[in-house]
């Protein structure tokens, strides 16, 4: 059980239809991804990294193939279902971040928590905890506006780490900010990496994340480049 | 779905409300303006038609004037007898009546035969509040006014009116009743007297009244229209009016003019809510994205509406609001100007006072309905198009 992968993609498509015509994103792409490691998918800008991290993530539905989760497959779940398994399983960071900029820290943080059953009191709470690990204490209600790239960056993980996920998605963590804010990044991503048993999935071509992560599978045209496991786990 | 998660995303919607302050002003300020047209336009025509119920508990039954060549003229008193004789009819009395002029303000004096003239009906809340009933036969000139008119006049009751009449002729009444009555409208306007005085004030000849006042046997509006058309088959050269029908006429001149306003205010609200959808819609970036986020985040396409139904729900009760407190302010505050005078008619000059304005729990129903229900759908169906999007193509912007 121990190697099984947390994640499988079989055979995956993901076809766009731009006006008349046919834009192959992701071609027939079976990868694995193992439980509690860093998983990097590489390639080029236009390679599909983030299409495939969309698949994977349950944001879209394959055109044709499964994403097999946890050994279940969700082929054929509603859009009501993987909400659900989002929710539960899954902490997202955005290449644009895509934090709410007339919300405070504490609010965009927060966001995940009031789609659940939780009291708003416990959430602040819940919310806050993450942001103090985070160093974010003194920033809990700036605006997101107030705060710096970095910080803004840190706002996201929080946001992406408040509901416990066992998998973590990100996508181009790194596109906008510097070598040295990716570098305390991946610091910190490694260090909640091992403290919450996540999953981390990232895409990127930054060569600094690629370094770091524990498996490398790397995208071009849409397809898996190298095949499976072209780095040593 | 839990309780608690619904007070999340009553929460989250209540901050949207606050945090995007621009779009929630923008909604609220050309929604105000539509619901308090409505609504000062409804609460008029609805204080409007209420008073004019209330001042038909003054009038007869059946009001009987003459008529010759095609157009209204005095009536000869042997009609009175003539009317007496038919079957159904309980009281018969002339009045002499006519309008005044003082101080560019226009009163209505009406001479009646007191003792013989119905005044006291409960619907119209006739009361002397001070002073006495005019009694038959009065040594001198005198008169009951309405509250109104005491007001508007400062006339106590002993002082003395120098009324003038529209040939300039003048003649002096002693003020010996102020009355109220339910209709704003008499009580702001009507000065009324005996028969006799008024006929020398208005120089009528002794055989002729203004018209004559029928009232039947019946209290039943059907038997009084039938009553009505007794008369006129029986008695020539007169016009008969039955109150039914008098009071049909104002609410449909009332109705009509504030027809004219519902018009212009549907042409503000379909602006309104082509507005609105604008700036909800997928033309929204920024609304589409926040979309996509919460999505992402867990919320389901259920939720995302939901917190858009709560979002406009708020925007719109709001908006509803301020248009009604506006409407009320402009109508019961400060008169209604320009309203008035078109809902009352432009040619007649009232004497100023606040004009008689009605609150329904129906008007309120529309005015709130009128601010939310398109709401809602200017911003629902945007809305729903983006939560049924997948959450990936909704934040790349595809």
């Amino acid at each position: 059980m121990k190697d099984q992968p947390i994640i499988e993609t079989r055979k995956l498509w993901k076809i766009y239809y731009a006006e008349t015509q046919e834009v192959e994103a992701i071609r027939d792409v079976s990868i694995k991804i193992p439980s509690g490691k860093t998983t990097c998918i590489a390639g080029p800008s236009g390679s599909g990294k983030s299409t495939l991290l969309a698949l994977i993530g349950l944001l879209t539905y394959p055109s044709e193939g499964q994403v097999v989760l946890e050994g279940e497959s969700t082929s054929g779940l509603s859009e009501i279902f993987l909400t659900k398994i989002r929710r539960k399983k899954f902490g997202f960071i955005f290449q644009s971040q895509y934090l709410l900029p007339h919300y405070t820290s504490l609010e965009n943080t927060i966001l995940p928590l009031l789609a659940q059953d939780i009291s708003y009191k416990d959430a602040t709470q819940q919310a806050i905890a993450v942001l103090e690990k985070l160093e974010l204490e003194e920033r809990v209600n700036f605006r997101v506006r107030q705060l710096s790239g970095g910080e803004a960056q840190r706002v996201c993980i929080a946001r992406a780490l408040v509901t416990n996920p066992s998998i973590l998605v990100a996508d181009e963590p790194s596109a906008h900010i510097d070598s040295r804010l990716t570098e305390e990044f991946l610091q910190l991503l490694l260090t909640l990496k091992e403290e919450h048993q996540l999953t981390v999935i990232m895409a990127s071509h930054d060569p600094q994340i690629i370094k770091i992560a524990d498996k490398e599978i790397e995208l071009k045209d849409g397809a898996v480049k190298n095949g499976l496991f072209s780095k040593a786990t | 779905m839990g309780y608690k998660k619904q007070l999340n995303l009553c929460r989250y919607a209540f901050r949207n409300v606050q945090v995007y302050r621009g779009r929630t002003i923008s909604i609220l300020i050309s929604l105000s303006i539509i619901i308090g047209l409505l609504s000062a336009v409804d609460f008029l025509r609805e204080g409007i038609n209420q008073d004019a119920d209330a001042s038909l508990a003054f009038a007869p039954d059946v009001l009987v004037q003459g008529y010759e060549a095609g157009r209204l003229v005095p009536i000869e008193n042997t009609k009175i007898a003539e009317i007496e004789g038919i079957e159904g009819v309980r009281v018969v009395s002339p009045r002499v009546w006519g309008y005044l002029s003082a101080a560019n303000r226009l009163y209505t004096m009406m001479g009646i035969e007191f003792g013989r003239y119905p005044l006291n009906t409960s619907e119209l809340a006739f009361e002397i509040r001070d002073g006495r009933i005019i009694e038959p036969n009065e040594s001198h000139p005198v008169c009951i006014i309405g509250s109104g008119v005491a007001e508007d006049s400062s006339a106590q009751v002993g002082s003395w009116l120098l009324l003038t009449d529209i040939n300039g002729v003048e003649m002096d009444f002693e003020v010996i009743g102020i009355f109220s009555v339910t209709s704003k409208i008499y009580s702001h306007d009507l000065i009324l007297t005996d028969i006799q005085f008024s006929r020398i004030f208005f120089n009528m000849d002794t055989n002729y009244s203004t018209d004559i006042a029928v009232w039947s046997e019946s209290n039943s509006n059907s038997d009084s229209s039938d009553l009505a058309l007794v008369i006129a088959d029986t008695v020539d050269g007169i016009k008969v009016i039955d109150k039914f029908t008098m009071g049909n006429l104002i609410h449909h001149s009332t109705n009509e003019r504030a027809g004219y306003f519902t018009i212009i205010w549907s042409v503000l609200l379909i602006g309104s809510l082509l507005f609105t959808f604008t700036i909800s819609s997928a033309v929204s970036i920024e609304a589409r994205k926040e979309i996509g986020l919460l999505k992402t985040l867990g919320f389901s396409t259920f939720d995302v509406l939901e917190i858009r139904i709560i979002e406009y729900t708020m925007t719109g009760f709001i908006a509803s609001t301020i248009g009604i407190f506006c409407a009320i302010i402009y109508d019961f505050y400060l008169g209604a100007p320009i309203l008035a005078n078109f809902m009352l008619g432009w040619s007649v000059l009232f004497p100023p006072y606040i004009l008689p304005l009605k609150i329904t729990f129906e008007s309120l129903l529309v005015a709130y309905g009128i601010g939310i229900i398109p709401l809602l759908i200017g911003v629902i169906v945007p809305a729903w198009r983006n939560a049924i999007t997948e959450p990936d193509e909704v934040l790349r912007g595809l």
